[in-house]
């Protein structure tokens, strides 16, 4: 296959004869340089919260004893804490990043609203704050994913709501009109958030319904925001990123187009499948379950877009991405999520499987894979891209990427392979109803004790990100505050001259 | 595609296809159970939980119990027992014809099932053959019976005796499914467990009645009040523990009593249209209830 010889689409060159005139890189870069560094900083300490939060769950699923009295750090809040620490934290506010960037990128124009992003961004930090602090003080609303209390529900959807809008201006007011297809999936995303936290919390927490549709529309949510919202994003990440790191056009934007389509239309009718077997019709979840298979479709579009692009260059176009290009690294490790977390949640629309496997360890390594694996890595890749880009340098500490990507590699590997292990050995014994239950939940134990391990290189691997993220503020920081940094006598005048 | 416009209507067309089947047609469908009174003279099932159960049921989302604990029994399929509730006046050929029927029944088990009625003659039938059966066992005005028999591990386990239905969770906010069983489903756990001393002990230590257990300890929901030598426990306390001067008394909390009163009142086993109770049949007189001692063929 060769290239295809004009690039059109590609995120390597300007794209269509333009009305107004690009703004340079650079000056759009750091026109986002404040709201970016902010959000990706927030981003990295809240996913350093949450793995630590599950780390601790991970402990106390092998060792009940482990911080039992402290009421607010029993397993019951702790899950769900860390969850949300990972939801909202981390993932929504890396997403924001993104998405900014891209749309300035792209649209070819600078980054026109830095202040009230900021405020926004405060704002949204705070409901998270609240929402994380709720749970662990136990006013959780008992519904997955939506755990926060009303009011901290309330203040994060207000704070969407204005970062919706200042990239809903971003991309308005873009000089370059031609759409990239990263750029669809950052709105499709942009808009489903909204919809599903809106309706969600209204119909659950608001003006509850009644029985088992919370049930229904619990799992719709969970469906909406992880395929679109969260979905979308990295989507943008892997459809923006790839080509570019792969140093190729994007192979066809037209099979693009067709993916794009296909996951909108079928996303939002995921997230089901959990309600196989359980007390609701059973049209319900069958429904789900087909959408769920039918979204192998544009998975499958997806994969073959990026192999060929990617095959479509020189032999080396991935060379480098476990070395000298970690950021490569973190995104092959998102496509191999994407592509296994799509099919295990293809298998589990299978009545067969849901109905043995479905209430087990496998449902938690589904989320691990689906989470840590396609969202997280194509995030942190794009960051490590997107952040020296606004900083203006470059990355303090290459070293410190290649050891956060291989602990990631090895965490994930390791918690998924060790909860799914888990999962089935449990799902067995479940089935068979002469094990004692106790000996069923026993068994887990080791496999347990492996994710754990998993959790805890994750971990690790989260805390080079943020000394690295550390050292880059403080370069940035260094023409800015230098003045003051030297009035409080933290580094010498000799040393903060190192910046850019 | 190079409108937003274009995107945002797409993705609200799609949005709302979804919202409109997942939700709204649910809606329409679920929406429109209520309450229902399953035998004239009872309260309306499900009944809501009193006061103390409505407060433990705060204290059960505060902790988190859904974490671990799913609430929704499950069943794979079922099949029909066959009973024989009355021998009718012809109870030899009753018997002639059991043996007859049933290939692996021996003449001495047919007579011993026609004489301990009612009794249960055979299992694992299909809603036609147990019909079938049932028309054919009918010597002198005999009486056979197919009862309905609900399947699967979690019916095995003594989860419950019937698959949860959506009937069940009407007087439930938040309904918590769950999507994990690391601990046993609680849906029936009022059924199994009625004593709130029990209950208690196991949330303070779990390990205390159930060694190995893997369930978290609830000691913050208890109080821990020394006694010192002597002193004659409280009324209220759970247990006491300790020798000589460091002994303590163990007292619940009202949290603790709450979540306890919401525990006992997990029943869902009453027996409604779409997913039946097993009801075996009652026998005549006291004297011959030996459901249990007649074993099938």
């Amino acid at each position: 296959m060769t290239p295809p010889t004009s690039m059109p689409d590609s995120p390597l060159e300007s794209t269509a004869p333009e009305a107004a005139p690009r703004e340079p890189a650079s000056a759009i870069d750091a026109s986002l340089r404040w709201p970016i560094l902010a959000l990706a900083t927030s981003a990295a300490a809240w996913l350093l919260a949450g793995l630590l939060l599950a780390t601790i769950a991970a402990i106390k699923l092998h060792a009940p004893e482990f911080l039992a009295s402290q009421p607010w750090l029993t397993l019951g809040r702790v899950r769900p804490a860390a969850l949300n620490c990972i939801l909202y934290g981390f993932a929504s506010q890396a997403g924001f990043a993104l998405a900014f960037w891209l749309l300035a990128r792209l649209g070819g124009i600078r980054f026109p609203a830095a202040l009230p992003t900021l405020a926004a961004y405060v704002l949204w930090n705070v409901a998270v704050t609240l929402g994380v602090g709720g749970i662990l003080a136990g006013q959780s609303t008992g519904f997955a994913w939506l755990e926060m209390p009303r009011g901290a529900a309330s203040l994060l959807l207000a704070a969407y709501i204005l970062l919706g809008i200042f990239a809903l201006i971003t991309f308005q007011a873009r000089t370059v009109r031609a759409l990239y297809p990263t750029q669809w999936f950052v709105l499709g995303a942009l808009f489903a958030f909204p919809w599903a936290f809106g309706a969600a919390t209204q119909l659950l927490l608001a003006d509850p319904v009644r029985g088992t549709l919370q049930a229904v529309i619990n799992g719709w949510f969970t469906g909406v925001f992880s395929h679109l919202w969260l979905g979308g994003l990295a989507l943008a990440a892997l459809y923006y990123f790839l080509p570019r790191l792969a140093n190729q056009p994007l192979h066809s934007s037209g099979l693009a187009a067709f993916a794009f389509w296909n996951l909108v239309f079928f996303g939002g009718f995921t997230g089901l499948t959990g309600l196989i077997g359980g007390p609701v019709p059973r049209w319900i979840p069958a429904v789900s379950g087909a959408a769920t298979v039918c979204l192998l479709l544009p998975l499958a579009c997806h994969l073959a877009n990026w192999h060929l692009t990617v095959r479509g260059g020189r032999a080396d176009a991935l060379r480098g991405a476990w070395g000298s290009r970690p950021e490569l690294g973190f995104l092959l490790v998102s496509v191999a999520a994407c592509a296994l977390s799509g099919l295990l949640e293809a298998a589990f629309a299978f009545p067969q499987v849901a109905d043995l496997l479905g209430l087990t360890y496998l449902g938690p390594a589904r989320q691990a894979l689906f989470l840590h694996g396609f969202i997280g890595a194509a995030l942190l890749g794009a960051l490590y891209v997107i952040l020296p880009a606004v900083a203006g340098t470059t990355l303090p500490s290459p070293g410190l990427v290649r050891a956060h990507l291989h602990l990631t590699l090895a965490g994930l590997v390791l918690l998924v392979a060790g909860l799914a292990l888990g999962g089935v050995v449990q799902g067995l014994r479940l089935a068979d109803a002469s094990v004692p239950f106790l000996t069923v939940v026993k068994g887990t134990t080791p496999f347990v004790g492996l994710s754990t391990l998993g959790t805890t290189l994750l971990l690790l691997g989260q805390v080079c990100f943020l000394v690295q993220l550390g050292r880059l503020l403080r370069a940035t920081c260094d023409t800015v505050c230098r003045p003051l940094w030297v009035f409080l006598g933290c580094c010498s005048p000799a040393k903060a001259g190192g910046k850019s | 595609m190079n409108h937003g416009v274009v995107i945002f209507l797409g993705v609200l067309v799609s949005l709302a296809a979804s919202f409109w089947t997942l939700l709204f047609a649910p809606q329409l469908q679920l929406g429109r159970l209520d309450t229902r009174v399953l035998d004239p003279g009872s309260p309306a099932y499900p009944a809501p939980r009193p006061g103390l159960a409505q407060q433990g049921a705060h204290i059960f989302v505060s902790q988190g119990c859904a974490e671990c604990h799913t609430r929704q029994v499950r069943q794979t399929g079922v099949e029909f027992s066959l009973y024989l509730t009355d021998p009718g006046t012809n109870q030899p050929a009753l018997a002639a014809t059991l043996t007859r029927l049933l290939p692996g029944l021996d003449a001495a088990a047919a007579s011993q099932l026609v004489a301990a009625t009612p009794s249960r003659v055979t299992t694992g039938l299909t809603a036609k053959a147990a019909q079938k059966l049932a028309a054919q066992l009918t010597n002198g005005a005999a009486v056979a019976t197919p009862v309905l028999v609900p399947l699967g591990p979690d019916i095995a386990r003594g989860w419950g005796k019937r698959l949860s239905v959506a009937q069940d969770y009407l007087q439930d906010l938040p309904v918590q499914l769950g999507s994990l069983r690391l601990g046993p489903d609680l849906a029936n756990y009022g059924a199994r467990q009625t004593n709130e001393g029990i209950i208690l002990t196991h949330l303070y230590e779990p390990r205390r009645l159930m060694p190995g257990s893997m369930m978290p300890p609830y000691r913050y929901l208890f109080e821990q009040r020394p006694l010192g030598a002597g002193t004659p426990a409280p009324a209220d306390s759970l247990f006491v523990t300790g020798e000589g001067a460091k002994r303590t008394a163990i007292i619940p909390t009202g949290e603790a009593r709450a979540l306890a009163a919401y525990l006992v009142s997990l029943k869902a086993e009453a027996s409604l249209f779409e997913a039946p109770t097993p009801k075996i049949p009652a026998a005549a007189t006291p004297a011959t209830n030996s459901v249990a001692a007649v074993t099938a063929p």
